[in-house]
Parts: C-alpha cells; sequence; structure tokens
C-alpha cells in the first residue's frame, strides 16, 4: 500500500467513526412550516434571461443606428458605405429593410423566449 | 455522490408540490446539517443554518439548470450558508500550525469516549476539525460525502487543479499529525 493510500484509508476510517450528527422529523415540518408563507409569494422564473435581455438591447441599439442613418444626413464613411450596399435590386436603406429589421426583432424575441421557458422546463 | 432526488421529484418541487420538497429536505438534511455542524460548531447555529439553506434551495430550485448534479449544487448553497454565517460570527478558525493543533488535540482526548477505535483517529479526527473552513468541507465532502475532484470544484468555486493542490497539502498536513501520534500511542 502507498504512503498516498494510506493516509486516505486512514482518514476515511476516522470520518466513518466520527459522531453523525442527525435531525429529526421535527425538522422536516420545521422547514415545511417556514415554507409555506412562501408558495403564495414564491418567485416565478424570469421571462427573459439576463443574456436575452443583452440581445434585445443590441437589437434596439442597432436599429436606432440604422434609424439615425437613414433620417440624418450623416456623412460618416460607414453610413456610405452602408449606402452603397445593395442586394439584388434592393438597397440597404430602404424602407423594406426596416420591416425585415422589425420582423426580425420579434422573431429573435420570441426565439428567446421559447428557449428560455425550454431550459427552466429541462 | 450520487443524486438521491431523481428528475420527476425535481420536476414537482419546481411545479410546487410541498410534498416533493418535503423529500428532498427528508432526504438532503442529515447529510446537510452533519457537514454544517461540522463547520459551524454550536448545534442551534448549525441547525438554524440547515433551516436557511433549505428554504434558499425552495426559493431559488428554479435557477437550477442541471449543469451539475443536484447534490453538487444543494452542497454548493450549504458550503456559502455556512461560511456567510462564520464571517457573521467571526468564528472561522484559521489554524495552520498542526503542531498548536496536536497539541490541542491531545490535551482534548478523553479515555471515556468510544467513538473511536484507536487514539490516533481522535487525534486525526480532531485535527480535521481544527482545519480552516475551506480545507475541512474538502475533506469532509471527499473522503466522507465521496465527492469527486470535479464536483469539490464546482462546490467550492475553485478549479479542479487547485483542489488537487489543496487536497494534496491537507493530506500532508494530515500525516504529521498521524506520525508524530506515534509517539503518543501506547504500547499494547
Amino acid at each position: 500500500m502507498s504512503p498516498s493510500n494510506d493516509i486516505d484509508d486512514f482518514i476515511r476510517q476516522t470520518l466513518n467513526h466520527a459522531p453523525e450528527d442527525k435531525l429529526s422529523e421535527e425538522f422536516t415540518e420545521r422547514v415545511m412550516r417556514k415554507i409555506e408563507p412562501l408558495k403564495s409569494s414564491a418567485p416565478t422564473p424570469a421571462l427573459i434571461h439576463k443574456n436575452g435581455w443583452l440581445l434585445i438591447l443590441g437589437i434596439i441599439i442597432g436599429i436606432f443606428v440604422w434609424l439615425v442613418s437613414v433620417t440624418s444626413n450623416i456623412t460618416h464613411p460607414i453610413f456610405a458605405y452602408i449606402n452603397q450596399l445593395k442586394f439584388g435590386e434592393y438597397s440597404l436603406l430602404k424602407t423594406e429593410i426596416f420591416y425585415c429589421s422589425m420582423a426580425l426583432f420579434l422573431l429573435f424575441f420570441i426565439l428567446e423566449v421559447i428557449i428560455i421557458k425550454r431550459q427552466l422546463k429541462v | 455522490m450520487s443524486n438521491m432526488v431523481d428528475d420527476a421529484v425535481l420536476e414537482k418541487i419546481r411545479a410546487g408540490d410541498a410534498a416533493a420538497f418535503k423529500l428532498l429536505v427528508y432526504t438532503y438534511q442529515n447529510k446537510i446539517f452533519n457537514l454544517v455542524h461540522k463547520l459551524i460548531s454550536r448545534r442551534e447555529d448549525a441547525e438554524e443554518v440547515t433551516q436557511d439553506i433549505f428554504i434558499k434551495i425552495y426559493k431559488s430550485i428554479h435557477t437550477f439548470r442541471k449543469e451539475a448534479q443536484l447534490s453538487t449544487w444543494i452542497y454548493r448553497i450549504a458550503y456559502n450558508a455556512a461560511l456567510n454565517h462564520l464571517k457573521k460570527s467571526k468564528k472561522q478558525v484559521h489554524t495552520t500550525d498542526m503542531n498548536g493543533v496536536l497539541k490541542e488535540a491531545s490535551s482534548e482526548i478523553t479515555h471515556t469516549d468510544n467513538t473511536f477505535e484507536t487514539q490516533a483517529m481522535q487525534m486525526l479526527y480532531q485535527a480535521i476539525m481544527q482545519l480552516p473552513t475551506q480545507e475541512k468541507t474538502i475533506i469532509l465532502l471527499y473522503y466522507y460525502e465521496d465527492c469527486t475532484i470535479k464536483e469539490l470544484g464546482k462546490i467550492l468555486g475553485l478549479s479542479t487543479a487547485n483542489i488537487k493542490v489543496k487536497l494534496h497539502r491537507i493530506r500532508k498536513k494530515l500525516k504529521k499529525v498521524k506520525h508524530k501520534q506515534a509517539f503518543y500511542e501506547p504500547i499494547k
């Protein structure tokens, strides 16, 4: 037997011989009485996880930046670059894109709620 | 360390089933109290802290995401609660000098106490009880509750490498106690 196993066995044996602390059934009842008033005010799980809020915040900021870029005359090169981008016949700054952004925002929101609800169930 | 409360019971607790929660309390109360009482010496305080632990479990059971075993999660809550209590009452033992521990341990031994088979065991137990809270928790959970290194890491919020190093150091300390007691042990 190696010295390491020797001390391991000795500690284990010692703890197995140590006096065990036990609680009565009365303790269980006491805990149950204590949680009784909490039942009605039991905290419900958060609908949106903290990461979900960050995602939504990110989307909102994104939409805000996009709106600012559309409605103002900012001549920053990055907006000029976005303005140039085209997908087929659609320019990125067209109104349809705004609706798409809103639809995506809603989609993310719904997905987030579904994911969090699933996580809470698992 | 196996999970003593299955998923079905866990789901029932989350749905607000009081009987299921009672089962959880009944299953874990002695295990938790056993640990807490060894960290907090006063029985009354240990009972109160154990009670608070179960109330906390009830309040936050919906936050348990099964990233670890339920028992690991419960032990983490228990360890933190005991630590908070010790910080509040400022009774935490910071003893690291094992010579002092040995001296104290030997003076506390009573010949009428038949719990331990040998004086060596009695002295080792006293030495374990004199360890700092974190080290004592590691020893109790690893050797008595059969927690794995990984589980210990999750309970104490440390890396597995850190737990291994700490275990090695504690073993070394306790080995010293074991060797020193040989001089005290009467020849049979």
